[in-house]
C-alpha cells in the first residue's frame, strides 16, 4: 500500500476540527467512528462547502480508495448536471440535493494514481479538472511545510474554499503539522468571523489579492493581532503597492508575509518569496519550493516548472481518467525573468485570461460565449491587470448594462469588474488574427 | 432625489440588483449577489453617494439594509418618511 494523505494526517493526534457553530471539537479518530464511504473505488463528486460536516466527509474519502472530485456546492443544478453527465461518478454527496449515496453508475476505468479533481475555475462549472495524484498532494505539502511557519500550536481558519487548491493546501498543511483547524463557512465581512477569531485565537490567514483589498480596505488587520503569527497570498499577482504596505505592516508588527505563486496544474504551490525580501522585491514571486524547479524558455521566457507536485494531466470527462500522464514540466503560461539573487518575477502571460477575485477566466471562452449569446457583433475580450475584464465589439449597438450583467452572472463575478466598450474596428495583425497588443494600447489610454 | 431614492441606487449599483429584489429583509449573503466582494463596491458607493467616511465596524455592521440606515442615521443621513 502506498502512503496516503490521511496516513499523514492521521499520525498528527494532536489534530483538531473546530466547529464554531456548535463550540464541539473532533479528532481524525473523533471522525472514524462515524465512517461510511462505500467499499471498492469509482469517483466520489462531493459539493463542500467549508463545515464541519464536510470537513467529515473530505476525510472519510481521503481515507477510502475512492477517487474525490471536490466541487463548488453554490453551482446551480444545471451546471452540476452537466458536470455529472460528463464524469459519471458513483457517488454524490450534495446536501443543496439531499444527495449522499451511490448514485448506481455503472463503474469504469480510472487510473489507479487519481485520487483528485480540482477545476482550475470553481465557479463556472467548466468540466475542465486537473488530474492529481496522493504523491503529487503530499509532496506538495510537505514542501510547503518546509518554509511555512506551521506549528502545532497554531489554529487556521478555513477562509478558502476547500474546492480551490489553494483553499486544499491550507487545510492538507494544517492537517499535517498545525494544531486546530477552525471550520468555518464565515468570511472576512462577517461580525461573527471575528468573534470565531478571538475566541479560537486565529494564528494565520490566507487569502488572493482581493481578500488582502479587502484586508486593506476595511482595515482588518487591527482585528487579527495579537493571536496573527503570519500571513499568506497565492491566487494572483498582489498589487505591488499593497504588498509593500504589508511588508511595511509586518515588519511593525513582528508577521511576515509570504508572497506565494502556483496554479492547481501544481498540486497548489511552486514558489514563495522570503519575506524578509518583500520590502525589496514587491510584485517577486520568489524561489521554487522544496524538490521544485524553474527555468526559462530561452525562446518564449515562458516559466517552466518540474517537480513531484506536476499534475497529471487534464480531464473533460470520465472517458479521460483511464490516464494519469505527467508531463516533463509544467507550461505555466507565464513571462518570467529571475534576478542575480534567484528571485522570480512574472512579467506578463501567454496564455489568455484573466483572474478577478481569485478565479481563473480563459478570455477566448469568454469570447465564445459571447458570440454565442450576442451573435450580431465581433467580440474580443481582454483583461486589463486583473481587475477588469474589457468585452470590446464592433458593429450594431449593443446595450451594454445587459451585455455586462449577462457576463457576471454567466462567471459569477460582479458587473463592476466588467466593462462593455464598442470599438470602430476590432484591430488585426498581419495573420487577420485579432491584435491584442494593439487593443491593450487603447485599453491604456 | 430623497435619501430613500439614493439608498435604493445605491443597492442596485452595489450589488448588482434589480430595484424589484430590494426589501428591508435583505443581508449579506441572504442573496448569491451579496458577497464579500459586492460587499466592497458597495461600501464604496455608500460612501461616494452620501460623502460620508465609514470605519473598519461601520463597514462590518452594514451587513443589512436596516442596519444601513441605521449607521446612516449615525453618520447624519436622514431618511424621509415614504409618502
Amino acid at each position: 500500500m502506498s502512503t496516503k494523505i490521511y496516513d499523514l494526517i492521521g499520525a498528527n493526534t494532536g489534530l483538531r476540527f473546530l466547529d464554531p457553530l456548535s463550540g464541539n471539537s473532533f479528532s481524525v479518530a473523533d471522525f472514524e467512528a462515524s465512517y461510511k464511504v462505500p467499499g471498492g473505488k469509482g469517483l466520489g463528486f462531493l459539493y463542500l462547502d467549508n463545515s464541519i460536516g464536510s470537513v467529515e466527509v473530505l476525510l472519510h474519502f481521503l481515507r477510502s480508495d475512492w477517487s474525490l472530485c471536490l466541487l463548488n456546492p453554490k453551482l446551480d443544478e444545471a451546471e452540476k448536471q452537466a458536470l455529472e453527465q460528463a464524469y459519471c461518478p458513483g457517488y454524490i454527496h450534495d446536501p443543496a440535493r439531499a444527495l449522499k449515496g451511490l448514485t448506481g453508475a455503472a463503474p469504469y476505468p480510472i487510473a489507479p494514481e487519481i485520487k483528485l479533481l480540482l477545476s482550475t475555475s470553481g465557479s463556472t462549472g467548466s468540466p475542465k479538472m486537473v488530474k492529481l495524484s496522493e504523491r503529487n498532494i503530499i509532496s506538495n505539502a510537505l514542501s510547503i511545510l518546509d518554509y511555512l511557519p506551521v506549528k502545532d500550536t497554531d489554529t487556521v481558519p478555513l477562509n478558502l474554499p476547500l474546492f480551490y487548491s489553494y483553499g486544499f493546501s491550507i487545510f492538507t498543511t494544517n492537517a499535517i503539522a498545525g494544531g486546530r483547524i477552525l471550520c468555518t463557512c464565515r468570511d472576512l465581512i462577517q461580525k461573527e468571523f471575528w468573534e470565531d477569531w478571538q475566541q479560537y485565537q486565529c494564528s494565520s490567514l490566507a487569502g488572493v489579492p482581493y481578500v488582502y483589498e479587502m484586508v486593506q480596505r476595511f482595515g482588518l488587520l487591527p482585528k487579527m493581532l495579537p493571536s496573527l503569527r503570519y500571513l499568506t497570498q497565492a491566487g494572483g499577482k498582489l498589487n505591488p503597492a499593497l504588498a509593500s504596505q504589508f511588508a511595511a505592516q509586518g515588519k511593525e508588527h513582528g508577521i511576515p508575509f509570504y508572497i506565494m505563486y502556483g496554479q492547481t496544474e501544481a498540486t497548489a504551490r511552486m514558489s514563495w518569496l522570503e519575506p524578509s525580501a518583500l520590502e525589496h522585491k514587491a510584485g517577486a514571486i520568489g524561489k521554487p519550493i522544496k524538490d521544485g524547479h524553474f527555468s526559462i524558455d530561452p525562446e518564449s521566457s515562458e516559466l517552466l516548472y518540474s517537480g513531484p507536485n506536476v499534475f497529471g494531466g487534464y480531464a473533460e470527462n470520465a472517458g479521460d481518467l483511464v490516464r494519469y500522464e505527467q508531463p516533463d514540466v509544467l507550461h505555466t503560461g507565464d513571462i518570467a525573468v529571475q534576478d542575480e539573487e534567484g528571485d522570480f518575477y512574472i512579467q506578463g502571460r501567454i496564455k489568455r485570461f484573466v483572474k478577478l477575485f481569485g478565479l481563473r477566466i480563459n478570455l477566448d471562452e469568454t469570447e465564445s460565449l459571447l458570440r454565442g449569446q450576442f451573435p450580431g457583433n465581433s467580440w474580443l475580450c481582454a483583461g486589463d491587470k486583473d481587475q477588469f475584464l474589457y468585452a470590446l465589439y464592433e458593429g450594431k449597438t449593443v446595450a451594454e448594462a445587459d451585455v455586462r450583467l449577462w457576463i457576471s452572472s454567466r462567471l459569477k463575478v460582479h458587473p463592476q469588474a466588467v466593462k462593455v466598450q464598442q470599438l470602430e474596428a476590432i484591430p488585426l495583425n498581419s495573420n487577420g488574427k485579432a491584435d491584442y497588443i494593439k487593443v491593450m494600447s487603447f485599453l491604456a489610454q | 432625489m430623497n435619501n430613500n431614492t439614493k439608498l435604493n441606487q445605491v443597492l442596485m449599483q452595489g450589488l448588482a440588483i434589480p430595484e424589484t429584489m430590494i426589501d428591508e429583509s435583505l443581508s449579506y449573503q441572504s442573496i448569491p449577489e451579496w458577497d464579500s466582494m459586492a460587499h466592497m463596491y458597495l461600501m464604496s458607493e455608500i460612501e461616494q453617494t452620501f460623502g460620508i467616511s465609514l470605519d473598519t465596524t461601520d463597514m462590518l455592521e452594514m451587513t443589512s439594509v436596516e442596519n444601513i440606515r441605521k449607521k446612516l442615521a449615525q453618520h447624519q443621513v436622514v431618511f424621509e418618511q415614504e409618502a
